[in-house]
């Protein structure tokens, strides 16, 4: 393996002819906006089918197709199921997706039921981290788009980076949550095939034995179901996801643009046809020993692997199946941040007499800043993307329990809320500097969750859940 | 002839500078030419992977950059061999088990391999491990019970906690 599978031209022809379909599709999708809540939660109207893909395929992202054959190389078989668990994220949000739809039924975004529920102390913790995990989620993205097609043709990483971000700037801001969505649902699709396909080339090429041989004999430890760092990743990785989407934007947004009633099975329905692809693309990665494959970074090895197996074919189709995961993930969130900077602190801060039109404009201003600061971002190439990731996991981790008390329970303070986002942060970041990036959700969930815990027991008073119910949005 | 007497040493101590010059200047590349270093973790490895870089000191193309591994300094027992992806002089390598490796890289276009690094794998220990994945099953038991418990609740209309 000294070569390449793509020519650089080869590469750079399927990232335009790719670029030039989406933003069109987008385009041609953003005619039927007229309002801001139709850019923003596409009229709040989305169905079943859309609205499962949409939640699937959200959640094939960069960290399916990039990071779980990286944590695979790295953890082993560990790191492979240990991923997958990352499904529960959606499956438990199901019930409180249900919620949400209930008690804020003309609700925007996440940030919204914090200031609503918690106050403006507990809002500007849960803010700042939305913000760190946004511009995490972002700039793991836009990095894992260059480490893409560096990977295949060997093309310098920052073209690639920045024609991705160009490419899906490009169609978000033409078609706001629609586009968003639509294109999520032929990305669903792409991914789903192409997985299986790679998968299924890699078993009839490489086998199961002599994978299994290989590994055995010069790493055994990628086989040792007691590998400890691997173990103590396993909850991590749990808790980080269920963080992630229990607190982000992403995921409320779309929960309040679906159809009353579809929430619930959508994101049922998401999770399970989720949970079998990190299996699919980390045992991508215990094929690489066999095949002589050791990348110069961990997180090149899902691409770098398939492409080895089907030559130039396999090179394309991993090419395009990465290419929408990433497109259909850095959509939605350029979409969903965007909505929270706009609502939350342009509408409700600073100009709270806006009008639908200036919001509409404020939002796309806000999509093109988002993408010109990701890509600054971007340009060093700060770290692996799954030690960035995981980074981040210091602070989601954090909002799990606010985020659950908060829809369900009358008894947590704001108090308690700001203070136990702030404290299982701080402790999570301990963590990760002192141990390792495997454990830092794990600290910060239960730190969080003990001072959660604390605060409904002495809780003094109960909120009134008719708060919630703000006038004008 | 007195004039051509004193040119004849000067013309050849002329030659003999040059030519010193010239070796001087050209002793130092064949040298680092021939030259890979390597270089690794540092710190005592816990997590069985890590990342080990070539560097060429002319900058030249190295051809076929493999990395050698062997739990001996001499390498004269069970030598693993791992090849570098295309161009790059970083390999991620992964699955150590706990003990001391000794690594150096050789290149097709150079003779001499690099020097020898030694990476020591002492994986966390277990209880550790375990430890922190029961209070993370723990943790993992108590959100679920809550979050069902709540949503029945909610099903079942009711209205206070």
């Amino acid at each position: 393996m000294t070569e390449f599978a793509l020519d650089t031209s080869v590469g750079l022809t399927i990232v335009v002819l790719f670029g030039i379909f989406w933003v069109v599709f987008g385009f041609w999708l953003g005619r039927k906006n007229k309002t801001h809540e139709d850019f923003a939660l596409a009229g709040r109207n989305v169905g079943f089918a859309f609205a499962a893909a949409t939640a699937m395929a959200t959640w094939v992202t960069s960290n399916t197709t990039l990071v779980a054959p990286q944590l695979t190389y790295q953890f082993g078989i560990w790191g492979m199921i240990g991923y997958s668990f990352a499904a529960l994220g959606l499956l438990l949000f199901a019930p409180m997706a249900k919620r949400i739809k209930k008690l804020l039924p003309n609700g925007y975004t996440s940030g919204d039921f914090v200031r609503l529920r918690y106050g403006q102390a507990a809002w500007w913790v849960f803010i700042i981290i939305s913000v760190v995990y946004a511009f995490g989620w972002l700039i793991s993205l836009g990095m894992a788009g260059g480490i893409l097609l560096e990977s295949l043709s060997g093309l310098d990483y920052h073209i690639g980076m920045t024609a991705i971000l160009i490419i899906c700037v490009g169609y978000t801001l033409f078609g706001g949550m629609r586009a968003v969505i639509a294109t999520d649902f032929i990305q669903a699709l792409i991914i789903i095939v192409g997985i299986s396909a790679i998968a299924f080339w890699l078993i009839n090429n490489v086998g199961l034995d002599s994978i299994h041989q290989n590994l055995s004999a010069e790493h055994p430890q990628l086989l040792d179901l007691l590998f400890p760092a691997a173990v103590m990743f396993l909850f991590n990785n749990i808790f980080f996801g269920l963080g992630e989407i229990f607190h982000s934007n992403v995921w409320w947004s779309r929960a309040l643009s679906f159809k009353q009633g579809v929430a619930y099975k959508a994101y049922l329905t998401g999770g399970l046809m989720w949970l079998p692809i990190p299996i699919v693309t980390g045992f991508i990665a215990l094929a690489a020993p066999q095949l002589g494959i050791f990348p110069p970074s961990a997180d090149m090895i899902g691409p770098t692997v398939a492409a080895a197996v089907r030559g130039t074919t396999g090179a394309v189709l991993v090419f395009i199946v990465i290419f929408s995961a990433l497109a259909s993930s850095l959509d939605s969130l350029l979409a969903a941040t965007s909505d929270l900077v706009t609502q939350d602190l342009f509408h409700k801060k600073l100009c709270p007499n806006a009008s639908d039109k200036s919001l509409l404009r404020f939002n796309r201003y806000c999509i093109l800043g988002l993408g010109v600061m990701t890509w600054l971002f971007c340009l060093p190439r700060i770290a692996t993307l799954g030690a960035l990731l995981n980074f981040a996991g210091a602070f989601v981790a954090s909002t799990i329990w606010p985020i659950v008390l908060g829809l369900y329970s009358r008894r947590l303070s704001g108090g308690y809320a700001a203070l136990a986002m702030a404290a299982g942060t701080g402790l999570g970041l301990v963590g990760y500097f002192m141990v390792g990036f495997y454990v830092a959700a794990l600290i910060s969930c239960a730190v969080s969750g003990l001072i959660c815990a604390l605060g409904v027991w002495r809780a003094q008073s109960l909120f009134d859940w008719q708060q919630l119910n703000e006038e004008g949005g | 002839m007195v004039s051509l007497k004193t040119r004849q040493p000067g013309i050849a101590k002329c030659v003999v500078t040059l030519l010193s010059l010239c070796l001087l200047l050209l002793l130092p590349r064949l040298v680092s030419a021939q030259s890979l270093t390597l270089s690794g973790p540092e710190d005592t490895v816990r997590e069985g992977y890590f990342t080990v870089s070539v560097s060429e000191s002319n900058s030249e193309v190295v051809k076929n950059l493999v990395i050698e591994s062997s739990t001996s300094a001499g390498f004269d027992q069970a030598v693993t061999h791992f090849p570098a992806l295309g161009d790059f002089k970083q390999l991620s390598l992964t699955g150590f088990s706990n003990g001391t490796y000794y690594l150096r890289a050789r290149a097709d276009n150079i003779e001499a391999p690099s020097n020898v690094i030694q990476v020591k794998v002492n994986h966390y220990p277990l209880w550790q491990a375990l430890g922190l994945f029961f209070v993370g099953l723990l943790l993992f038991i108590v959100l679920v019970v809550v979050l069902l418990t709540f949503h029945r609740r909610v099903q079942r209309g009711a209205t206070h906690d």
